[in-house]
């Protein structure tokens, strides 16, 4: 990693932080928690691969952070499932 | 292990324990030991958005409206705010890491004031939700569904500005243990697990700020 890829990160950071505050003013309907979610976890990708060294780390770093968010994406899904359906 | 006699162990902050092969070893583990502090932080923080999804599911009206309340300016000030500091503290690992630690200081120290900037605006937001009689517990201006918004609304954005303290107080440590070059090149692993736990802080910004500022159903 070099200062310059760093940098880079940084303005692709911005850039996706721009769009999604233009974004929430566009008349998306339906596609407005996909849309804002998405680029929520791209921006948090870019941090923890480039920033955080994910890209560097062994496979074990790697590891908990994939469990962790799997974990929390059931948790997640299982809950708001749990309202959809109810009478 | 380390003998203090020598010039270049005295004073060192974190030296090579007994049961580690080399520093490099002990600094991988204590990285690894990160990851999965934060993995827990992140099952933390987690299982209250999972309980703002689920209340979002139930009253979607309610919540989109009362997103309208929150300023989105200042919320997404701090987004660049954070995300300028994450920038900043990845360039100061980057510089010990390159035996730069009077730059390292700087950046770290830069790092820690952008934190107390966000919470300064932070601070100033919850200032003026309660002159506008906005308390956890009630619906603030809107209908009864509300009032679970603007609790889980104080709960996590309180939550997460107790780590951001935390961070700041960690940070502005390390700018003094840069200073006093007790961090250093040879073992830079310390300086890069705070920077780790700050760029977690980050995240979790980026995914509070679409739940309690971008998302209120289309202006």
């Amino acid at each position: 990693m070099t200062v310059a890829k760093y940098t880079l990160v940084y303005v692709a950071l911005l850039v996706l932080t721009g769009l999604t505050f233009g974004l929430s003013f566009a008349p998306v309907g339906v596609l407005e928690w996909p849309i804002a979610l998405g680029i929520a976890a791209t921006k948090a990708a870019l941090v923890a691969i480039f920033f955080m060294h994910l890209s560097e780390a062994s496979a074990a770093h790697r590891f908990t952070v994939i469990v962790a968010v799997l974990l929390l994406a059931t948790l997640i899904l299982l809950a708001v499932g749990d309202v959809l359906t109810r009478a | 292990m380390a003998n203090p006699a020598l010039p270049a162990e005295r004073g060192r902050a974190f030296v090579v324990q007994d049961h580690f092969e080399s520093i490099e070893r002990q600094g991988r583990t204590a990285t690894l030991g990160m990851w999965i502090f934060l993995a827990s932080e992140i099952l933390f923080f987690g299982a209250l958005f999972a309980l703002y999804a689920a209340y979002r599911v139930r009253s979607p009206a309610a919540f989109a409206d009362a997103v309208q309340h929150n300023t989105l300016y200042f919320g997404s000030l701090n987004t660049a705010v954070l995300l300028t500091s994450s920038f900043l503290v990845a360039l100061g690992v980057h510089a010990v890491r390159h035996g730069a630690e009077r730059k390292a200081t700087k950046y770290v120290l830069a790092t820690a004031v952008l934190g107390v900037v966000f919470l300064s605006i932070k601070g100033y937001e919850y200032v003026e939700h309660f002159r506008h009689g906005i308390f956890p517990g009630t619906p603030g201006h809107g209908a009864a569904d509300a009032s679970a918004f603007w609790t889980l609304y104080y709960l996590m954005t309180g939550l997460h500005a107790l780590h951001v303290t935390v961070g700041v107080v960690v940070l502005f440590v390390f700018a003094l243990l840069l200073r006093s070059r007790r961090v250093t090149a040879a073992a830079p692993h310390s300086l890069e697990n705070a920077a780790l736990y700050w760029h977690l802080v980050d995240i979790i910004w980026l995914f509070l700020w679409p739940c309690f500022y971008l998302t209120d159903g289309g202006r």
